[in-house]
């Protein structure tokens, strides 16, 4: 079972983390302060941890250095209403896994924690990645469909690997963004769609389903069937 | 359409002519030369007049003297007041009513009756010009008494060109003080303008200075900085009401949106795709949220003028990238897009803000050019700047629109076609103001070119 804990002082936001992780079927535990925090964090095993910049007892950042020092390698998503860059950098160097800018949608939340455990668990970083059909040779950079060899530009690839790296869940584009790119600012819905819609037309063949369905409002999955 | 500003280092003449200080100068100035010479002209009309009648008095003397020697004794008289006239200023004469000199050692031109004094120029009856009096005796003799003039009138001449260098010299003088005196408050004037251009600019932060002395510069220079405090607190104010309303509506539309897609699954179950209409709203609500979330960002960027993230950055790699990025878009609406420069110049900025800058740019010139048009990325040299420019050959913006598609929200006319946030171009500027690079819009004929003009490394601050 998949425990997570959740470091938030804004009652509102944390009632609505609290309930999408239940519903993704997370144990959870809510601390409101940032002592509270530490002290769960410390006395009990999580598999991830949310944790807010800002709470009224401590820095976030100051609590992420503890854990850091404790040798807890938790990974931890941090949520902040501070969308510079600058910040976000501060975060990431300062032990955070992810970044997620304040307000939120829960399942793009669900879908980071998702990102966060599957790439602490023990996912093959230097072989071969299979999804169905889908074959990925990570080293010489090639992918196969069943036995053909689909020739890809190395951002394709990469965008790909990702998708292929959480197959069955749902990837928003500012995820994709982020990942394929480094890029922090927003793209517009259409230029990650342009760039799926390229993917999508070297991956489909006429007679299959398609690989990467669009979830709406959502994001991008990829199907492993 | 760029703004040039920088401080106007040297003091002309003719600006000082204009200042306050110099006109009140030159003015006193002007009134002292004309007391001076109103002066100095009346001691001149006064000393002339007083040697004239000194002179005149030497000859009504010796007239008065001459007056009471009988008619007989006159030639003898007259030769004896030659001799005992020891200046040999005077001279004197007896005329017969034949017009024959019957004695003395002059002959004034006959024509002259009256007992007053009058001139006569040099050359007349002397080689010098005279002062003279002519009594005529009843039998018609006439006795006549003139001085030589020359040393008055050489007084005289002395006296009017030590007035009119005098003169000269106190024109020069009050013009001299007035520079002087004017270059005080210029340079405090100069302070002010530098000041003002500044804050022309945007940047609110800067203050007049005021010295010790409490003048009337001091005075104004308090009311402005007064002024200024007000507007910079009013400007705080509708800024913060605008991030305040951006930031608290930031949450109920995350979770309105989240209840929207609640609502969705609920209606179609986890697996299908949600509802078309509340599909629709999702997305709606999502342009709103990015639109609040670029509104922040823009009020950060304002505030922070950190420089915290700034490293060096090929200009020419960073096209690159954006290029790519942007290929895909472009193929699909039929726009080419094509990169020109050269790799190697480097600049000082924030990598990740400069990409959201040309993504901003290439994002724009994609939504407005029909397709079969094009887009354009450039980096140039141009004298000590490298010049990173969009341009594209769609419909451009008209020139009296360009500065205002800058401005927070604003989009051109027609922009009415096409979907957009309007808040684009006005990161864009937030975040070349943060570098303190150069924004400018231009035509491209047809089209628009945007360019950046940076500060290479080597002339950065």
């Amino acid at each position: 079972m998949t425990h997570v804990l959740v470091v938030e002082d804004d009652g509102d936001v944390a009632a609505i983390i609290l309930a999408k992780l239940s519903e993704q079927g997370f144990t959870v535990r809510h601390a409101t302060t940032g002592r509270e925090g530490l002290a769960c964090a410390l006395a009990e095993r999580f598999d991830a941890i949310t944790l807010d910049r800002m709470l009224p007892d401590m820095d976030g950042l100051a609590l992420l250095a503890r854990l850091r020092a404790e040798q807890i390698a938790v990974p931890v998503l941090l949520l902040s209403s501070m969308s510079d860059v600058d910040q976000r950098i501060a975060g990431l160097r300062a032990g955070g896994d992810d970044y997620m800018v304040k307000p939120f949608s829960p399942e793009e939340l669900a879908m980071r924690i998702e990102v966060l455990l599957r790439r602490h668990g023990e996912y093959p970083d230097n072989a071969m990645l299979r999804v169905g059909d889908l074959e990925l040779d990570l080293i010489k950079r090639k992918v196969w469909l069943g036995r053909e060899p689909i020739p890809l530009l190395q951002k394709e690839f990469r965008l790909l690997e990702f998708l292929a790296r959480h197959p069955g869940q749902t990837i928003s584009r500012q995820m994709i963004f982020e990942q394929v790119w480094g890029y922090f600012f927003e793209p517009t819905d259409n230029l990650i769609n342009v760039h799926i819609g390229k993917l999508r037309r070297k991956l489909d063949r006429p007679g299959r389903p398609p690989l990467i369905s669009t979830i709406k409002g959502e994001g991008y999955r990829l199907d492993p069937a | 359409m760029t703004m040039v500003i920088g401080p106007r280092s040297a003091r002309a003449l003719p600006e000082i002519r204009h200042t306050t200080t110099f006109r009140l100068v030159t003015t006193l100035g002007v009134m002292f030369v004309i007391a001076v010479i109103a002066l100095l002209g009346l001691t001149y009309v006064l000393t002339a007049a007083q040697l004239t009648s000194r002179s005149d008095q030497v000859l009504f003397k010796d007239m008065h003297e001459l007056a009471g020697v009988p008619r007989a004794q006159l030639p003898n008289a007259v030769d004896g007041l030659i001799v005992t006239n020891a200046s040999g200023l005077t001279f004197y004469g007896l005329v017969g009513p034949d017009g024959r000199k019957l004695a003395g050692n002059i002959v004034l031109p006959d024509g002259v009756h009256g007992g007053a004094p009058f001139d006569l120029p040099a050359g007349s009856a002397a080689a010098v010009p005279l002062r003279a009096i002519i009594t005529r005796l009843p039998d018609g003799t006439r006795v006549e008494v003139a001085r030589d003039t020359s040393p008055i009138i050489d007084l005289r001449h002395r006296i009017f060109a030590i007035m009119a260098t005098s003169g000269l010299a106190v024109i020069l003088i009050a013009l001299v003080a007035g520079w002087l005196l004017s270059l005080g408050p210029l340079r405090r004037v100069a302070q002010f303008r530098a000041v003002a251009m500044r804050i022309a600019t945007g940047e609110l932060g800067p203050r007049m200075t005021i010295s010790r002395r409490s003048d009337e510069l001091d005075l104004i220079a308090g009311m402005i900085n007064a002024m200024l405090d007000e507007i910079e607190r009013l400007m705080e104010q509708v800024k913060g009401a605008t991030d305040a309303i951006a930031h608290d509506l930031r949450t109920p539309l995350a979770h309105l949106r989240h209840r929207l897609q609640t609502l969705a699954r609920r209606a179609t179950g986890a697996e299908a795709d949600p509802d078309p209409a509340v599909a629709e709203a999702i997305v709606d609500i999502d342009m709103v949220l990015r639109r609040f979330n670029a509104l922040l960002r823009i009020s950060e960027l304002e505030a922070s003028g950190r420089q915290a993230g700034f490293g060096p950055v090929d200009p020419m790699t960073l096209l690159a990238d954006i290029a790519e990025l942007y290929e895909p878009l472009a193929e699909e609406r039929g726009i080419g897009l094509s990169l020109e420069g050269a790799y190697g110049h480097d600049i000082l900025g924030d990598e990740t803000l400069l990409l959201e800058v040309v993504s901003n740019l290439v994002e724009n010139a994609l939504k407005f050019v029909n397709p079969g048009g094009q887009v354009a990325l450039s980096v140039r040299r141009t004298g000590d700047a490298i010049v990173i420019a969009v341009c594209d050959n769609g419909p451009g913006i008209p020139e009296a629109e360009r500065e205002l598609v800058l401005g927070r929200f604003r989009r051109g006319s027609g922009a009415a076609r096409t979907t957009g946030m309007g808040l684009g171009l006005n990161l864009v500027a937030a975040i070349v103001n943060l570098h303190g690079f150069a924004l400018s819009l231009e035509d491209a004929e047809p089209g628009l070119c945007v360019r950046i003009a940076c500060q290479g490394r080597e002339n950065a601050r």
